[in-house]
């Protein structure tokens, strides 16, 4: 049986000191997950205590809900079971910046924010996010999520290089290590990117850094159509640059962010590219000819803070926190299947007050979705529910895959969020084999699980 | 194996035959990594995945250990038949599935040659990035498991970072896909724990690979250098500028000398090192980097810098560098190949240990290496007919490890654990670290049937591979080395 929230508050305070256990009502809502909140906030100062928690909650069988910097706690359906908050907040020590090396050791907890202030200094950076991100490493592990310009310096699957992690029954794993190049057993590593921590609380990660370009530019491109666009695109995929980002976005919702304008049913391309000034300047010039020979409406180059700002606005759009009248999905497909995929989304389904905002990485394959919502629709959940539905099988054919990354709680509870995925018979003997109480974020990850 | 499974095995593969004859099994009973062997007791030849799933799922039944084989070029034991059973050579599904350029991937079977997927897309405009040095007989499904490198991998990344998607066959016979044609499918990311499984999580059939536009403009530069320590300097130097060439390649006066008999490109024989530096991509600005890589290495005492003046003496260079291990053959009846990495930082300090570790046994060692990733591969050079020459190199084997993990590394970069070196992992992993290793692997091969005994000690079983015969460092050797490294660097 599960322990009072007095009792329990009393075991975390004895594990972790009264400072860092809390159990009163405006601690425990800013660690809500939709409306369900824990009964207790802990807050641990170092990996041994995570585990030594771990081991506690395995053992009286209560839901706990790892938190690094609470930024994507939306994602998934609500914990089944929610008992503990485990704020990783205290975890935030550099552990190791090898400048030399270019990697990065530091407990998850740390906001990739931090990580930018040590490493620019030497020019480098993690190019997982952007520069003023608050999310932590360990949840930007959790969930997979990598930078917009991941087409040029790789994703968190490319970046990531060691972790230490705290699993349920009580162990503290060590697995990778710092150097940039190991085949040394298994590769563990893995197993914890994008698992929103379901088996297992990272309390250290290791990464690769990159270099600071010398020069950065970004060509932003209006077109006609997004046919045009998409085009344009293409060719500058297909030709020998070397852009950090290629990405469409529409013409709603993103018309005042853009140097350039556009008109409802436009879209805008953007292409992002760094190096050194002379490999700028060449892809800046071949990219405005290519997009001038696909009948581009205006062109406009952005370089400093403008830059900056527009690179930070796609990032935090991406990774929005939720709102109620919105629905968020994320559409992955093979990048020819890109305009297919924005097609798709852009039928307007019943349920849809407004035109959808959308923004899609055309080298990756990944496109972003927002559709605001009518709150007024009749039998919203089944309107969704079917549209998803359609979304799936439609996509399915070409390899791809939704994921609703946020909805009011009366959808997000009930729909299907993550969608079948191959291999569930593997994932659920993993998921009883590492996480045998079902302690880990309870009902949150693929598959139920 | 009794009569009646060899039937039965026979009929899912038929009319392809069986080898089941003592010297038909002679090639099988080791890898590249020939100090340990152990003939299967049959070798089958599936041309399709229904085979595979029918002799799996036979070799499950009758609980007969099986293991897959591509072209045998590992270099860690990892297609060994230790306990016997049935090899599954996988070099009959060699076929390219699909090439979807617009979306930059190709389908393939894993029998195909890595070179060959290269081959085919070279007249699209693209190639496969991973090239191991064996690319022109090692299988993609070999890579798959090993998680191969090659030069190229220091800008683009090694085999994982170039899979999309795999079809596996389960140690059950169950088929199974994981990832897909595209990134970041929802779930765990069971094709990154997959790559690099060496062979122990199942039988893979099928792999969707990304495939890479050629660059725009290649340079590639050779800098000669009268010590392997300014080298090493060197190479330092270039990371920490901040500048990530294509690839990085460093070879010793010995190596040099075993590529310049085999191919008469006119390296000086007295150059103590030489660093293989490639820059790819953009044209323009690619000549800015190049000077300063030139001024790097002007600074860290170089002799010379050489710049490849067309695609002809480009590939004669790549030929000298990929051929390496072939030439150091001609110089000995037998060489160990290690792979340990260290932080490329710390090059300078391992190449010193790697001398000491030579004089100490009295061995030669030559390294050719990717100096860039601080990949080390020293090739400890013997004679398998000296058995007491076989127990130095053993020694001298521990010992380059012991030192690679010193200096903050690890065991292995590319070539993998397999038998080879499975009772080093307690050097860098605890007892509960590999414990959940092991878990894993029973998540996908309860039975222990797939390739067993291999990069993790089973509990309780221990048959030992070439480098250690216990499983505890040698703390003697490890204290002796380190007294030795303490009196060169007084002497230096
Ligand atoms: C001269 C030489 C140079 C080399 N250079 C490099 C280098 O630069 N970089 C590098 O990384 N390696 C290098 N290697 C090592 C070796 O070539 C690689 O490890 C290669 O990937 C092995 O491929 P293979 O087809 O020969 O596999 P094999 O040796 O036949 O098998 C290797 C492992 O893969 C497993 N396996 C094979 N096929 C499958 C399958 N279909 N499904 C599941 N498991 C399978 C086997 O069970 C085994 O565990 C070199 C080797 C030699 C001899």
């Amino acid at each position: 049986m599960t322990p009072s929230p007095t009792a329990l508050h009393n075991r975390l305070t004895a594990l972790f000191g009264a400072e860092n256990a809390w159990m009163d009502e405006p601690a425990t809502a800013g660690y809500a997950v939709a409306s369900r909140r824990p009964a207790v906030v802990a807050a641990p100062c170092t990996a041994e205590q995570v585990t030594a928690f771990l081991e506690l909650a395995s053992r009286e069988k209560l839901g706990v809900v790892p938190w690094g910097r609470g930024t994507q706690m939306h994602l998934g359906p609500p914990p089944a079971e929610y008992d503990v908050a485990l704020s990783l907040k205290h975890l935030t020590r550099v552990l190791e910046y090898d400048s030399a090396n270019l990697t990065l050791t530091a407990e998850a907890g740390l906001a990739l924010r931090e990580v930018y202030r040590l490493t620019i200094p030497g020019r480098q950076f993690l190019p997982l996010g952007y520069p003023g991100s608050e999310a932590s490493l360990g949840g930007l592990l959790a969930t997979n999520t990598s930078g917009v310009k991941r087409l040029r310096y790789g994703g968190m699957r490319d970046l990531l290089l060691g972790i230490r992690v705290a699993l349920p029954e009580g162990e503290l794993l060590r697995y990778g290590g710092r150097v940039v190049k190991n085949v040394a057993g298994y590769d563990m590593c893995k197993l914890y990117i994008g698992s929103l921590g379901a088996f297992g609380v990272v309390t250290e990660v290791t990464f690769r850094l990159a270099m600071l370009p010398e020069d950065e530019r970004l060509l932003a491109v209006a077109f006609p159509t997004l046919a045009q666009g998409m085009a344009a695109a293409t060719a500058v995929r297909s030709a020998a640059l070397l852009p950090s980002t290629v990405a469409l976005v529409s013409s709603a919702g993103w018309a005042d962010s853009l140097p350039v304008s556009l008109q409802p049913g436009q879209a805008a391309l953007l292409v992002h590219v760094d190096g050194s000034h002379e490999s700028v300047q060449r892809q800046i010039a071949e990219g405005e000819a290519i997009c001038t020979s696909h009948e581009a409406v205006e062109a406009a180059t952005l370089s400093g803070e403008a830059l900056l700002t527009m690179w930070e606005r796609q990032e935090v759009w991406r990774t929005s926190s939720p709102d109620p009248a919105l629905l968020q999905v994320r559409v992955g497909v093979p990048p020819s299947s890109v305009e297919t995929a924005l097609g798709l989304l852009d039928e307007a389904p019943g349920f849809c007050r407004g035109p959808v905002r959308w923004l899609a990485d055309a080298g990756i394959g990944s496109v972003t979705a927002r559709l605001p919502l009518d709150a007024q629709a009749d039998d919203l959940v089944a309107q969704v529910q079917a549209w998803l539905g359609g979304i799936r099988a439609r996509l399915d054919d070409r390899q791809g895959f939704a994921v609703v990354e946020s909805a009011p709680e009366i959808l997000i509870t009930q729909l299907d969020v993550w969608g079948t995925s191959s291999g569930a018979g593997l994932l659920k003997r993993y998921k009883s084999r590492f996480d045998p109480q079902g302690a880990l974020n309870r009902g949150r990850y693929v598959g139920g699980l | 194996m009794e009569q009646s499974v060899l039937q039965e095995l026979a009929a899912i593969v038929a009319p392809q035959p069986l080898l089941t004859q003592p010297e038909e099994l002679l090639v099988y009973e080791c890898d590249g990594h020939t100090l340990d062997k152990a003939p299967p007791d049959v070798v089958v030849f599936p041309t399709n995945t229904e085979q595979v799933i029918a002799i799996v799922k036979l070799a499950s039944r009758h609980g007969v250990p099986f293991v897959a084989r591509g072209a045998g070029t590992g270099l860690s034991g990892g297609a060994l038949a230790l306990e016997g059973g049935i090899v599954i050579e996988m070099c009959r599904m060699n076929k390219i599935l699909e090439i979807d350029y617009g979306n930059q991937r190709a389908v393939v079977q894993p029998g195909l040659v890595n070179l060959h997927l290269s081959l085919a897309v070279a007249d699209g405009g693209f190639y496969y990035a991973p090239d191991p040095s064996s690319q022109g007989s090692c299988t993609i499904g070999g890579n798959v498991a090993e998680n191969s490198g090659g030069p190229h991998t220091l800008k683009y990344g090694v085999t994982t970072n170039h899979v999309l998607g795999l079809e596996v066959v389960l140690p059950n016979g169950d088929l199974v896909h994981f990832g897909g044609a595209i990134l970041d499918t929802p779930g765990y990311d069971l094709t990154g724990l997959f790559v690099g499984s060496e062979g122990t999580f199942g039988i893979v059939t099928s792999v969707t690979v990304r495939i890479m536009r050629k660059p725009q403009a290649v340079k590639t530069l050779l800098a000669f250098f009268e010590t392997v320590e300014a080298a090493s300097n060197a190479v330092s130097g270039i990371i920490s500028a901040g500048i990530i060439p294509a690839a990085l390649e460093m070879m010793d006066n010995l190596t040099i000398q075993a590529v310049e008999a085999a191919i008469q490109a006119g390296l000086p024989l007295d150059a103590g090192a030489l660093l293989l530096i490639e820059l790819d991509g953009i044209e323009d600005g690619m000549e800015a980097d190049a000077q300063r890589i030139s001024d790097i290495c002007q600074q860290n005492d170089c002799q010379n810098v050489r710049v490849a003046q067309d695609d002809a003496e480009r590939a004669l260079l790549w030929k000298g560098r990929k051929e390496a291990f072939g030439a150091i053959g001609r110089l000995t009846p037998n060489y160990y190949t290690h792979d340990g990495v260290i932080p490329r930082t710390r090059l300078p300090e391992a190449l010193t240990r790697l001398q000491l570790i030579s004089h100490r046994y009295g061995l030669r060692i030559a390294n050719v290496f990717h100096a860039g990733d601080g990949n080390l591969h020293p090739l400890v050079l013997y004679d398998e007919r000296d058995s007491e020459e076989v127990e130095r190199v053993l020694k001298a084997g521990h010992d380059i490890l012991q030192a690679c993990v010193d200096l903050g590394g690890v065991l292995s970069g590319e070539h993998g654990i397999g038998l080879e070196k499975k009772n080093c992992m307690s050097w860098l992993f605890s007892e509960a670290d590999l414990d959940v290793m092991r878990r894993v692997r029973e998540v996908f091969n309860p039975q222990e049937l797939c390739n067993p005994n291999k990069v993790i000690p089973l509990r309780g079983r221990c048959r030992c591979g070439a480098v250690t015969h216990d499983d505890t460092p040698d703390h003697e050797t490890h204290e002796a080395v380190a007294a030795a490294m303490q009196d060169a660097h007084v002497h230096a």
